[in-house]
Parts: C-alpha cells; sequence; structure tokens
C-alpha cells in the first residue's frame, strides 16, 4: 500500500491511447445500430386510425362487443342512451374491467373496481380515475372508434403507454 | 492387455493422457471437505443446471415461441407427447432446485468466510452467477404463456420499469413494445435459451477456474 504509483506516459503510450480511442469511437458504432436493432418499433407512433368495432345489429341494447383500439383492450356497450366505447384497461393496477349486466357496471375482478358505463367514471373500488372514452361514429349499419375522447387524459394512465 | 487398456494406450500414446489427465482429474479434498455435505451445495447447483441445459434442450423441440403457439405447445409437451411431462416437470423442478441451492451455497460462503482474500474475484462471479440464475427464472417463467406467466411479466418489466432515468428504456427494450406481447415472448425466450446460457457458460468456467487455483477454504 505505501509503494507510490507512478505514471509514466511515453510518446509511444500516448499515441497508442489516441488509437484506442479511436476504436472505441468506431466500436460505438456497433452499439448504437444494436441499440437501433432492438428499439420497438411501436415506441413511436402516430395519430390513432378508424377502426371498425361491429355491425349494428350484432350489439343489441344491453349488449357488448370487446375489442382492441390502438393495441389496447377496449369495450363497446350499447347502454339504453346509446353506445359507448372505453378503454377497458382499469386505470388502478392494469386489469381488464369488464361489463357486469346484473350490476350495471364496468367491473375490474382485481380488487372490485367498479366504474359507470354511462361515462367510465369511478363508482366504487380503487381506481384513481376514470375508464378512458372512445369516440364512436356510426355509419352505415356498422360502428366506428374514431379516437381518444381526451388523449391528453390518456398519455397521463400508464397502462395506456403507447396507445395516444 | 485388456481392451479398455489397449483402447487407453492408443488415445494415451496421441494425446498424452496419462501426463495431462492426472493433475485436472486425481484432485484429492481435504477430509474436513469430503466428509462435510455443506460443500456439496455448489456442485448441487451445478448438476441442476446440468440437468437444466439437458431437458432444456429437449423442451425447445416442441416449444413454440409465438402467442398463439405457445401455450399450445406446452400443454401438447404435457399432455401429449410421451415422456413430455416428465421432462418438464424435471425441467422446472431443478430449476427451482437450482436457485435453492446457490442461495444455500452462497450463505454456506458468506458463514464460513470463504469469500476473504483471495477469493473476493470469485465471490464477486459468484453473485453474478446468483443473478444470472434468477434471470433464468424471470425468462423462462414468460414461456409458458399462461395467466400466472402474463402477469408475473408484467409485474417484473413494470418494476424494471421504476428503476430511475433509466427504467422507462430498459423495460421499453426488455417488453419489445409498451405492452408484452409476440416481441416480449421472443426477446424472452433468446434471452432464455441463447444470451444467458452462453454467459453462465462464460461465468461457470471462471467459478471453477478460480476454485482450482486457490483451493478451498479453510474453516474459521
Amino acid at each position: 500500500m505505501e509503494d507510490k504509483i507512478t505514471l509514466t506516459i511515453t510518446r509511444r503510450k500516448f499515441t497508442e491511447i489516441l488509437i484506442g480511442l479511436v476504436a472505441v469511437f468506431f466500436a460505438s458504432g456497433a452499439i448504437a445500430t444494436i441499440l437501433k436493432y432492438l428499439w420497438p418499433e411501436s415506441g413511436a407512433k402516430g395519430e390513432s386510425t378508424e377502426v371498425m368495432i361491429a355491425n349494428v345489429d350484432e350489439v343489441p341494447t344491453g349488449s357488448v362487443k370487446k375489442f382492441m383500439f390502438n393495441n389496447k383492450a377496449a369495450v363497446l356497450l350499447h347502454m339504453p342512451a346509446g353506445f359507448r366505447a372505453f378503454g377497458s384497461i382499469c386505470t388502478h393496477l392494469g386489469c381488464i374491467a369488464y361489463w357486469k349486466p346484473d350490476e350495471n357496471i364496468l367491473f375490474c375482478p382485481c380488487h372490485l373496481g367498479k366504474f359507470d358505463p354511462n361515462t367510465g367514471t369511478v363508482v366504487s373500488g380503487p381506481p384513481p380515475s376514470p375508464l378512458p372514452a372512445i369516440d364512436i361514429i356510426v355509419k352505415e349499419g356498422a360502428i366506428y372508434a374514431l379516437k381518444w375522447k381526451d388523449p391528453e387524459y390518456v398519455k397521463t394512465i400508464s397502462y395506456y403507454a403507447g396507445a395516444a | 492387455m485388456s481392451l479398455s487398456e489397449k483402447l487407453y494406450a492408443w488415445f494415451d500414446e496421441r494425446l498424452k493422457l496419462s501426463e495431462l489427465l492426472p493433475p485436472i482429474v486425481k484432485h484429492p479434498a481435504p477430509e474436513k471437505v469430503t466428509s462435510n455435505p455443506l460443500y456439496c451445495l455448489g456442485g448441487t447447483a451445478f448438476l441442476c443446471f446440468l440437468i437444466l441445459v439437458l431437458t432444456g434442450i429437449f423442451l425447445a423441440m416442441y416449444y413454440k415461441p409465438t402467442p398463439v403457439e405457445a401455450y399450445n405447445s406446452v400443454k401438447r409437451i404435457m399432455t401429449e407427447v410421451p415422456m413430455g411431462s416428465l421432462i418438464r416437470s424435471i425441467h422446472h423442478w431443478a430449476a427451482n432446485t437450482m436457485i435453492a441451492a446457490v442461495m444455500l451455497h452462497m450463505m454456506r460462503i458468506y458463514f464460513m468466510g470463504a469469500y476473504k482474500k483471495p477469493r473476493e474475484l470469485n465471490w464477486v462471479v459468484g453473485v453474478s452467477l446468483l443473478l444470472i440464475t434468477t434471470t433464468f427464472g424471470f425468462s423462462g417463467y414468460l414461456l409458458p404463456w399462461d395467466q400466472l406467466a402474463f402477469w408475473a411479466t408484467k409485474i417484473g418489466t413494470g418494476i424494471a420499469g421504476s428503476v430511475p432515468v433509466m427504467g422507462g428504456y430498459i423495460s421499453l427494450i426488455l417488453v419489445g413494445g409498451t405492452d408484452i406481447g409476440a416481441e416480449t415472448l421472443t426477446r424472452f425466450y433468446a434471452i432464455h435459451v441463447l444470451i444467458l446460457p452462453a454467459t453462465i457458460v462464460v461465468l461457470l468456467l471462471l467459478h471453477f477456474l478460480m476454485v482450482r487455483l486457490q483451493g478451498i477454504s479453510g474453516r474459521l
């Protein structure tokens, strides 16, 4: 331990270090390439697109249809008041909520979260915020999902990452 | 001269076996080591590893890492393939036993003080091996593609994602997107059967080499 550590740099050593740094510089190009390869494509996704969910006669009043919207589980409900669509990933811990007709709620089985099927707001249970609503349009006897009603809100829910 | 002696002589003449083998194979260990089963824990872990390699190779012949086929191929291994359930169960139990053996091995090293100079580096390699072993377990857990697998991976990648600053990028590269799906399955499969085995073999070689160079530590 009491030996002094000395560092002598000769001109030759200095040149070697420089050449080594150049080698590291070029090698880092390979690392960037590998990272680029591993980076998922879906990381940067553009605007959501119109998707057909179902034909109107497939979903009579009081029934539901599950579908995928921007790669997230979503649900279309035909309430007496009309069609409604929500992202069905529970805002609490990311389980999938489903339609429970006997209680007239969207129900998350993991921690008994309950959502209003008309508005998506939390009725009871641990979910911190409502299910995000999806704008829909009915044309030519079919129902289409257009976009998130509030994309800024969807961006704040971690379970909907990449969907808005 | 018997047949086995003849064969040995044939190889010996060409490969210098009698000169090279004895220092490797004939390596007597102290009495206190051979008589104490606690010294077998590392070897138990290695035996589990060998069993896992063998059964893993057999499982890979039927397993298909796609969301549609993964669960069905595992089901097929368990119900239709002759001896399939045996192979998979052995893989399952050897994996559990290996984690237990590695943990106990580490506790033995710790409580006997066997990590002290000059064996610090072997302790470092050993802890890396422990991490590799648990990563093996984590990546293999997703492959059956059932509810347990999905949610365990959801939680695991969520923990990785909670690392400050880098977390989001780590989970993005690990999951291969924002959701656990086909990309995640193939990534975990590649990690489980290609990356980790290559890494663990190198580390095991270093681990065993250092044991031979430094010997087994004396008891405190």
